[in-house]
């Protein structure tokens, strides 16, 4: 009850914030750049007897997510380096 | 060090010189597996000319003849209903492959595919129908066809015989993106009759494949334990003894009325709907039932044409027991779908924002408010609505107040009830103090789902920006996914075949160049993989590692 209540004062004021920005319809072509991405994607998945696709896809999901905690990791160590004589480095 | 690296880089073109090498060995191995690549014609389909109008259907058997009416269904097998659509059936002892020809009005000429549908005990399994570029497909042997353009109303009308359990008949609908902006998908209503179809136009192609599923990011209409043979005259062929239920209400002053006699088969499980028939004027209904007589033949029966049920009311009673639901689907561009399904997460989808925030379960037949839903929101998305088997239009689309007894509901109604655990035990009054916790601070099960996914991140501007690049990305999470094309005989190349000794009449070649399901592919296949898997995770792992060791400063390559 109480929960629910703070976690719907939370959410309605998220939606109140993001009625306040402005909209737009996405262009056409964003759609269509999608609709492409999902006929490749089927199209590619018919090579799927051939092409380790799935630990592809695992691989490069997992780099993508190292990758975005390497950025993060040396974005704080500048940071902290600025602070401690480092100069903004993070080498 | 320098050798670590070397090492390293090696690991990593590992899987790059084993792709080259495997690749080599799968050209030959396909190659070898389908000599028949040679342009030899199929057995070829009679064109009924008089049925080249819009909507009309043609079915050939496997050998490529055509029948029309019950001959081929009391054959057992893929039948043709005269006029207006086509029917698979099964015989006893049906099992083989099927072929099924479709053909469709166009502007000018016409474009028709030939598939082959593997039938088996069961249900259908998969298969194709295609509509191609129009150029491909001719009349006659002189017929250039009609150039640059599919424009057909692709309006199938027909049944699919559910002999399993409860086999899910699909059409998923391929297209390039200038046909995926001309509609939603193709669905199926009751008894697997098209219930919406659309003008596609467009300049590319279009195809429409029969399956159990649809793989990600393609339109589809699931036809979940459909039906043939409820309507009148429609008996299934069927080797099931088959079910029969006559619809009858008892009306006021003794009356009784007889609806339509409904036939199904005895194996079904869920009988399929049945409405109540309508009591004479001047009298109310008082009862409702469904006397049921097993009987049937366990010969096939003809297939006949019918027509797809009309609501007879706003609200039909959908069974004896009245519970049709009122289902709102939200159909994103992409094709997923989002179904309103009785908590809070239709908030957005009205425009009338005190019908938004909860929608439960609607029931019995008396509605009252009008729900209007936004035709087209921000990002895109329509929306459906269905009364049960039915698919009303949005301005039908209203939502009826729940009854005590008839209908369910979901929401806060559910902290009262004891689904949340607040369960006030009289006899165990110690227990109370942890029981006020729970209700008080336990939200019901759902709850942030519930109220995360209410919000329409995609209706601002910085959200559309976000969806729209989300929806980019998200088909690239079901690379590797098996399905229809997907699976071991992987993807299809149609080559559209003119036998010159004939008139002019036109099929569609399928081929599976890289068919993986006999040997010698398959065992290549099945050594390849994961062997090509592991190198892969393998040059992952040392990428990943030198990633990482970067981040706290070393220098060397891991």
């Amino acid at each position: 009850m109480v929960t629910k209540l703070v976690y719907n004062l939370v959410t309605g004021f998220l939606s109140f914030l993001l009625g306040l920005l402005p909209t737009f319809a996405p262009p056409t072509w964003l759609h269509d750049l999608g609709s492409y991405a999902a006929d490749g994607v089927a199209f590619a998945n018919g090579f799927h007897a051939w092409v380790p696709l799935t630990a592809m896809r695992n691989v490069f999901g997992t780099l993508l997510t190292i990758g975005g905690v390497v950025l993060a990791v040396r974005a704080v160590r500048i940071g902290i380096s600025l602070f401690t004589g480092g100069g903004g480095s993070a080498a | 060090m320098h050798t670590k690296r070397t090492l390293a880089a090696r690991a990593g073109f590992l899987p790059a010189l084993a792709v080259l090498v495997m690749t080599s060995l799968f050209v030959v191995a396909g190659t070898n597996a389908r000599p028949a690549l040679a342009l030899v014609a199929p057995p070829l389909p009679v064109y009924l000319p008089g049925s080249l109008v819009t909507g009309s259907a043609v079915v050939a058997d496997a050998a490529g003849t055509v029948a029309v009416g019950s001959a081929a269904a009391a054959a057992g097998g893929v039948a043709v209903v005269a006029a207006g659509g086509f029917a698979i059936g099964y015989g006893s002892g049906l099992a083989g492959t099927a072929a099924v020809k479709l053909v469709w009005g166009w502007a000018s000429g016409h474009s028709s595919s030939y598939a082959a549908i593997p039938v088996q005990q069961g249900g259908i399994q998969a298969g194709s129908l295609y509509c191609m570029e129009s150029s491909t497909f001719r009349t006659t042997a002189s017929d250039p066809g009609t150039v640059g353009t599919c424009n057909a109303n692709v309006n199938l009308s027909g049944t699919f015989k559910n002999v399993g359990t409860s086999a899910t008949v699909v059409l998923c609908r391929y297209t390039s993106s200038s046909l995926s902006s001309t509609g939603g998908p193709i669905t199926l209503g009751t008894n697997g009759q098209v219930a919406q179809s659309q003008l596609v136009s467009g300049v590319v192609a279009e195809t429409i494949r029969v399956g159990s599923a649809c793989p990600a990011g393609v339109g589809d209409g699931r036809v979940p334990g459909r039906y043939i043979g409820t309507a009148p005259g429609s008996v299934a062929a069927n080797n099931d003894p088959t079910v029969t239920t006559i619809p009858t209400s008892s009306c006021t002053g003794g009356v009784t009325v007889s609806g339509v006699a409904i036939t199904y088969k005895g194996s079904d499980v869920t009988p399929p709907p049945m409405v109540a028939p309508a009591c004479p004027a001047g009298t109310s209904r008082t009862g409702f039932t469904t006397p049921t007589t097993a009987g049937g033949s366990t010969a096939p029966a003809p297939l006949a044409p019918w027509t797809a049920p009309t609501i007879p009311s706003a609200f039909p009673e959908c069974n004896p027991a009245g519970n049709c639901q009122l289902v709102l689907t939200k159909v994103a561009p992409g094709g997923s779908t989002f179904t309103c399904n009785g908590t809070d997460e239709c908030q957005g989808w009205s425009t009338l924002p005190e019908l938004a925030p909860k929608r439960t379960v609607w029931d019995v037949t008396t509605g009252t408010q009008v729900l209007v839903l936004v035709p087209t929101a921000p990002d895109g998305s329509t929306y459906r609505c269905q009364w049960g088997p039915y698919e009303l239009k949005a301005s039908e689309c209203k939502t009826v107040p729940t009854e005590p007894g008839t209908g369910t509901s979901t929401g806060d109604e559910a902290d009262a009830d004891g689904a949340n655990g607040c369960h006030w035990k009289l006899s165990k009054p110690w227990t109370w103090p942890y029981t006020a916790l729970v209700c008080a601070f336990v939200p019901p099960p759902g709850t942030f789902e519930a109220g995360w996914t209410s919000i329409n991140w995609c209706a601002s501007a910085p959200g559309v920006l976000t969806c729209a690049v989300s929806e980019l990305v998200a088909p690239f999470t079901h690379l590797g996914e098996s399905g229809p094309g997907a699976d071991c005989h992987g993807a299809e190349i149609g080559v559209p075949v003119l036998d010159p000794r004939t008139t002019g009449s036109d099929a569609d070649l399928t081929l599976h160049p890289w068919d993986a399901c006999s040997n010698a592919a398959q065992a290549i296949s099945g050594f390849w993989i994961p062997f090509s898997s592991a190198a892969i995770y393998l040059g992952g792992v040392f990428l990943g590692a030198r990633m990482l060791a970067s981040t706290i400063g070393a220098k060397e390559a891991v």
